[in-house]
């Protein structure tokens, strides 16, 4: 038995030809960790997938690589979808991958986010191109599907709350592949007829699948775009959608959008009696003003009692010649003699202020003539004496055998001078 | 004149009547003549209100208004 020879490149051809066949694995679905991530610069991605046991090499091209709505990292968890091939030149298999999501995030919420992150930044969220919804809306257009429970609960709640206003259902498909067209086309159709003043755009609750539509940038252009103020209605309370971004206003669900559109009428009826009856207090206030008005003229003391004003001028005369007898000359002349009797009584008193003090003065002298009378100093012991009436100043002016009469406090003594002894001291002084 | 308007302008018109009432800068005569005007918006607003008919709804189909039929209770 002769065996066959063949080459690498045979041998690499018929396995790349034997796994490219077999349909399992071409379209393979698979969760893996991503490792050893290359971002190549001609946009490809090269990176490895493996689990605890086992890695497999992958590739995923830049057509593919582009749509990818996260920045794949090592370590991260992946879902991805693609084909097994075997990479000829390297001899390797490795699998082409053609879409990519994190695990546990699916790939519409993603493509949501994006669309989101991006119209932020576009400012068609911006707080400052929100248009007020009109209170007391003439027509309000609903675009929904006319067969839905969005469209009857709005219809209800209008019918409860506000009548007085018409309802045009502009009729569309919200579910499937058509309807982001036909939601986008209805609402510029509400705005190209000029029928309504208020939109109502949305559905009933669904999985996100469902609620895709009102995703749709071609949706929230036309909301963008409407002329007539938007509250979108979509799913439940929790749904959030790029068309609720965008409306003007955003309703949880389609009743509360209805209950946004109009104002309900208990409260416009509340409104209206609350004026009606500021109207009649402020006509009872302002009659009863006129009233009180008219009876304080009427009981007017000059009404009541005309002679008052009389009284009055009576009170107004007295009084002036009261005055006018202050000035009579008589008057004058008793008051002059008042006059005069003041002053005598301060001249008389001046006096005697003048005797006061001059006889204050005068025992004053006497105290200080006290002190140089000569009984006063004979009181202290000193004696005169005088011989033939003449005070004795000088020895010169005696001889022995003279008399002499002494004075001394309580009488006279006569001497008779028995020596004569001169003091030098005193021939100097005289 | 006065049911020509809407019950919009109607209860703008009243409130305003009661503002300038409040504002006590009318006389007599022109205050009893708004009050008259004013209970007379009040109580055609009050009419319009208590009116329980359903809302008129329509159906746009191919640029024409058609009747529209209530969808069923789901059940």
């Amino acid at each position: 038995m002769e065996r066959k020879i063949v080459t690498v490149t045979a041998l690499t051809r018929y396995l790349k030809y034997k796994i490219d066949r077999d349909e399992q694995l071409q379209d393979i679905l698979l969760r893996a960790e991503i490792s050893n991530f290359k971002h190549h610069s001609r946009g490809h991605f090269y990176f490895t997938l493996k689990d605890e046991s086992a890695q497999i090499s992958a590739v995923m091209f830049m057509r593919d690589a582009e749509k990818i709505l996260f920045q794949p990292k090592d370590g991260m968890k992946v879902l991805v979808e693609g084909s097994v091939s075997v990479y000829e030149p390297y001899g390797n298999y490795q699998l082409y991958v053609r879409k990519m999501t994190e695990d546990g995030v699916g790939e519409l919420y993603l493509q949501y986010e994006k669309r989101k992150r991006d119209l932020e930044e576009a400012g068609w969220f911006d707080p400052a191109r929100k248009r007020p919804i009109p209170m007391f809306p003439k027509a309000i257009g609903v675009v929904t599907s006319p067969t839905g429970a969005a469209v009857r609960d709005i219809i209800r709640v209008i019918s409860r709350r506000y009548p007085l206003t018409k309802i045009i259902v502009y009729p569309a498909l919200v579910q499937g592949e058509q309807a982001k067209d036909s939601i986008a086309s209805q609402i510029h159709a509400a705005n190209q007829d000029g029928l309504v003043d208020t939109l109502i755009v949305g559905r009933g609750g669904g999985s996100i699948e469902d609620l895709w539509a009102f995703n749709e940038l071609v949706v929230a252009e036309a909301i963008r775009n409407s002329s007539i103020p938007v509250i979108s209605a979509v799913g439940h309370e929790i749904d959030f959608t790029i068309a609720d971004f965008v409306a003007d206003v955003r309703a949880a669900t389609p009743s509360q959008a209805a209950e946004i559109a109009v104002v309900d009428r208990v409260t416009l009826f509340e409104r209206t009696q609350s004026a009606s009856s500021k109207l009649r207090l402020q006509i009872q206030h302002l009659l009863d003003r006129r009233t009180k008005q008219l009876m304080t003229l009427t009981s007017s003391r000059v009404l009541r009692d005309p002679r008052s004003m009389f009284t009055n001028a009576h009170m107004k005369t007295d009084q002036w010649t009261e005055r006018l007898l202050t000035q009579h000359p008589k008057k004058r002349i008793d008051l002059d003699h008042e006059k005069c009797s003041s002053l005598e009584a301060r001249l008389s008193r001046s006096m005697q202020q003048q005797l006061d003090r001059s006889k204050r003065l005068t025992l004053h002298v006497f105290d200080k003539l006290e002190l140089v009378n000569p009984l006063g100093i004979m009181k202290r012991g000193f004696a005169l004496a005088t011989k033939e009436e003449h005070i004795v100043t000088h020895v010169s002016e005696v001889q022995v055998g003279d008399t002499l009469s002494v004075r001394v406090q309580d009488g006279q003594i006569e001497t008779q001078v028995l020596a004569i002894h001169k003091e030098d001291s005193s021939w100097k002084t005289n | 004149m006065e049911n020509k308007l809407t019950f919009e302008e109607a209860i703008a018109q009243l409130e305003t009547i009661v503002k300038e009432l409040e504002s006590g800068q009318l006389s007599l005569q022109d205050a009893v003549q708004k009050y008259e005007e004013g209970m007379r918006l009040a109580k055609q607003c009050t009419t319009e209100l208590e009116r329980a008919e359903d809302v008129v709804v329509k159906l746009m189909s191919q640029g024409k208004l058609q009747d529209f039929d209530l969808p069923a209770e789901e059940e």
